[in-house]
């Protein structure tokens, strides 16, 4: 209680005794514009942590020096730090001892690409007395780039150039090795199976949309299954979920009949739009799979709950199984039901394999050039982080 | 012709990549607005590939009832269906509109409490939305009883991890010791590592194909190779 | 035995007798409290620290499919939010049927709790697009809403007072069934700061783990067990506290079939050579 006591009255002492050191108004790095950041060194009471309880901030934003001051935040002293937010200052141990609030440019409207004034005072509050800052000011502006990112760029850059140097070298060497994937070659069986047994092949594209990389991975999949198919002269359905999807698989179905010295067997109604509703679709891909009973069916792209829903009436017509999905909660699913499944990046190498293409097997191995690299960034930050050296994670922190 | 159908979408998707990809470095409100027609656009697209999907909808069911294809009842079925309730949803918008005639509060709508959608909506789509969904519980039942196997040790060890997991996502879980602790550091720990794995292999591959599209490597969406 | 029964094998037991367990437990109705876990705690902490009148979006992503997982655990949070006097802005990303859902949800919910429709909660419209429809609302609202699901023009709207763009939230809270999560993750929490609270099904959760430990999210909802412990955070025990004697009879019997599969495995293994 004594103790107590003595800090409140120290403090209320230690404030009237204090003035405002660096008081500034910096334009926001990286943002739109219409904001800046309002920073003062901490006052030499706070040095103290129950010191630092007993005093409140407020802080006051005008347009200009002589306008109307309105209050903009009230914190204690023991929050708001530059050093919070790291994305603006950086990770020097320096900005713990400073303050930092971001304020809005009085006058600002969204959108706007001009540059606003921005005038700003800070008083600090303790139970006995107050001390007042000066006014600082500053430009709010729009900002051309954001430093923040600049490592996002530096490793898409890298990844990016690592690619086009391997599909260039793909392209002079097409003998490059990948490594058996079962599913995938279980395709061919599959389809030569549907073909002796006269039945059809059921291939879904998942309930994504077009958007999305494992649509687009399930459409070049389908594209070399229609050569197959093609070739062997088998029915093919393509039920969709997504009305762009069904345009881009008669597309990709068109090529792969035509490139297989087929196009006559093309049918454009192989591939059709079903509807976009989660369980509506699996009634109807059910009911298809119920009075079609196909050969096999395929799986691939992106699935939801219903994944378990289509893989075991799939089991019931006794087709064979092959499903592909980088849907991580999904996948135990498919494992269960499907004769054979591939795990999330197979899918992404699926077109490469069954391609062949140096073009695609270039890109292939970009990526394992890219796994190296986080793994190597994971065991490095990881020791150096034991160390206490922070240095690299602070380089590799994304915003 | 080839130009159309080739050069000009390739060159399409190049810009608005490459655009897209540098207005995610650029914050300036001038990138923000390009961000927002961008935006604008998919959302429009997305709106009129409705269209395309309703008609293909309806070509395919009309062929198959046409042809007296095998099934071909469904088809019929599928087809009242869509007719039925658009004219539902046009006949309640005509009944609203001549409503508010005369009493101004009342707002033109297809839908909403009391329409004729409405009662399709929770008097059929909704049940039967729930009863597709509830038969995942007697699937995963009969996946589990097929499946899991103790066959390898590394079986073993998934199955009793699983067995704990089931056990702490419900409240007689809380009652055995240790069980919640356990299946939440499952949860948290092993689940999110080898998550964690996989997601960095699919981060890769969808910035290797997102770069693929981009410089017109990867034309599965064309209809190429 | 009917031949359609044959072919399912021993399927058709399984079904049968989960069938039943279910149908036994749901005539004895008995609710047990499920206490809140730190992860769910995340949520109503995010919630419960707002400041009174703060507006807060709910993105309703699910349709009649996960009604049953998903509704009791939109239902505890509005009544949370209201119990804190916050503005409730209803949307969705996921699908038509969306919308509807989210109505009756939201107007029962207000019954029971007193809320009043524009003042203590507005509902907007579905948007298709995802990652595009949430970049949009994120640079103007009214680009994508100009108007309410009951075509009420913003200006109108007391609760829709002073919210021009998506970071006007004080809290996000995506409620759903696909990966609509993912576009508030990358649009929402990457692009615009927002601070985002997730309740999803049960089956998608695990996915979802490891966004608590890089602070993406506050806090997961995962399923009925999920819904049942906000119930009891909120003190409100309802639907997911009533289904939660049968959840755990339901665990406990895949437990059960589990161990019976490798029961019946190894003996069919054993007879086999004896057989040969």
């Amino acid at each position: 209680m004594i103790r107590v006591a003595a800090i409140f009255l120290l403090t209320a002492a230690a404030l009237r005794a204090q003035s405002f050191e660096k008081l500034e108004v910096l334009d926001a790095p990286g943002d739109a514009g219409g904001a800046a950041w309002v920073i003062w060194k901490r006052l030499p009471a706070e040095s103290d942590e129950e010191g630092a309880k007993r005093i409140t901030y407020v802080v006051s934003v005008a347009k200009d020096a002589t306008g109307d001051f309105e209050e903009v935040a009230r914190f204690p002293a023991t929050a708001k730090f530059m050093s919070d937010n790291t994305e603006a200052f950086g990770w020097s141990k320096k900005t713990a001892d400073w303050h930092a609030v971001k304020v809005d440019a009085p006058g600002y409207e969204d959108g706007s690409a001009a540059n606003f004034p921005v005038y700003a005072k800070v008083v600090a509050l303790s139970a006995e007395s107050e001390i007042a800052s000066g006014t600082a000011s500053g430009i709010a502006r729009p900002n051309w780039l954001t430093a923040s990112k600049f490592n996002v760029f530096v490793f898409i850059a890298l990844l990016g150039g690592v690619m086009m140097f391997l599909i260039a070298r793909a392209r002079r060497n097409s003998e490059i090795f990948v490594r058996r994937i079962p599913g995938l070659d279980a395709m061919e069986e599959a389809i030569g199976r549907a073909t002796e047994m006269g039945k059809p092949i059921l291939f879904l594209n998942g309930l994504n949309d077009m958007s999305s990389i494992s649509t687009i991975a399930s459409t070049a999949i389908l594209g070399q299954v229609a050569k197959r198919v093609a070739t062997y002269d088998t029915q093919i359905l393509v039920p969709c979920f997504d009305p762009v999807v069904m345009a881009v698989s008669q597309e990709v179905m068109r090529e792969g009949f035509i490139s297989a010295g087929r196009p006559d067997s093309y049918r454009p109604d192989s591939a059709f739009f079903v509807t976009s509703d989660q369980f509506g679709y699996v009634a109807a891909v059910d009911g298809i799979m119920m009075r079609e009973k196909p050969a096999a069916c395929f799986y691939m792209g992106y699935y939801y709950a219903e994944s378990l829903l289509l893989a075991e009436t799939g089991g019931t017509t006794g087709a064979i199984q092959i499903a592909g999905t980088d849907s991580v909660t999904q996948l135990p699913f498919f494992i269960a039901s499907c004769d054979y499944t591939l795990l999330g990046e197979e899918l992404y190498a699926a077109s490469a394999y069954l391609s062949r293409e140096p073009i695609q097997l270039g890109s292939l191995i970009a990526q394992d050039w890219g796994k190296l690299f986080v793994l190597a960034a994971i065991v490095i930050g990881t020791v150096l982080a034991l160390f206490h050296v922070q240095t690299f994670v602070h380089m590799v922190a994304t915003y | 012709m080839l130009h159309l159908k080739r050069t000009v979408p390739l060159a399409i998707a190049f810009l608005s990549g490459i655009l897209l990809l540098i207005q995610y470095f650029v914050p300036h409100p001038w990138s923000a607005k390009f961000l927002q027609y961008t935006s604008d656009w998919q959302v429009t697209l997305a709106y009129a590939a409705l269209l395309l999907g309703v008609g293909s909808l309806v070509q395919s069911h009309v062929t198959k009832a046409r042809r007296k294809a095998p099934g071909w009842g469904f088809s019929a079925v599928a087809l009242a269906a869509f007719g039925i309730t658009v004219a539902m949803g046009m006949w309640w918008s005509v009944h609203t509109a001549w409503q508010s005639r005369t009493d101004a509060s009342i707002v033109t709508t297809g839908s909403g409490e009391g329409s004729p959608l409405s009662w399709v909506y929770n008097s059929l789509l909704f049940p039967m939305g729930g009863a597709m969904f509830s038969i995942l519980g007697f699937f995963i039942a009969s996946a589990a009883f097929r499946a899991f196997r103790v066959k390898s040790p590394e079986a073993t060890l998934l199955l009793l991890s699983a067995i704990v997991v089931m056990l702490g996502q419900v409240p007689l879980g809380a009652h055995l010791p240790g069980i919640p602790q356990l299946s939440a550091w499952l949860l948290s720990v092993p689940t999110t590592a080898a998550k964690r794995a996989i997601g960095f292999g699919v981060a890769l591959g969808s910035i290797a194909t997102a770069l693929r599209v981009i410089f017109g490597i990867e034309r599965a969406y064309l209809g190429g190779e | 035995m009917s031949p359609e029964l044959k072919k399912l094998g021993p399927r058709w037991v399984v079904f049968g007798i989960l069938g039943l367990v279910v149908t036994v437990s749901l005539l004895f109705k008995r609710s047990t409290e499920f206490p809140g876990t730190p992860v769910v705690k995340g949520v109503y902490d995010a919630v419960e620290e707002l400041p009174e009148g703060s507006p807060i979006l709910i993105s309703s992503d699910f349709d009649p499919g996960s009604e049953a997982e998903l509704v009791p655990m939109m239902k505890a949070i509005l009544a949370h939010c209201w119990r804190r006097h916050l503005r409730v802005i209803v949307m969705s990303l996921q699908s038509p049927n969306a919308m509807p859902l989210a109505q009756g949800i939201v107007e029962e919910a207000a019954r029971d709790n007193g809320a009043k429709e524009d003042e203590d909660y507005a509902l907007m419209n579905y948007k298709p697009g995802n990652l595009a429809a949430v970049l949009a609302i994120g640079q103007d609202w009214a680009s994508q809403f100009p108007e309410s699901y009951k075509h009420r023009k913003l200006a109108d709207i007391p609760a829709m007072k002073g919210i021009t763009r998506l970071g006007d939230f004080k809290y996000v809270l995506c409620i759903t069934a696909t990966t609509s999560v993912d576009s508030w993750l990358l649009g929402g929490v990457t692009k615009y700061g927002i601070k985002l609270g997730l309740g999803c099904t049960a089956v998608m959760a695990t996915d979802y783990y490891p966004l608590l430990d890089t602070k993406q999210i506050t806090g997961l909802l995962g399923g009925l067990a999920g819904a049942a412990q906000y119930e009891s955070l909120v003190k409100l025990p309802g639907k997911a506290t009533d289904g939660m004697p049968t959840q755990s009879l339901i665990h406990v019997t895949i437990i059960l079939f589990i161990v019976a599969g490798n029961i019946l495995h190894f003996a069919g293994k054993r007879r086999k050579p004896e057989a040969a």
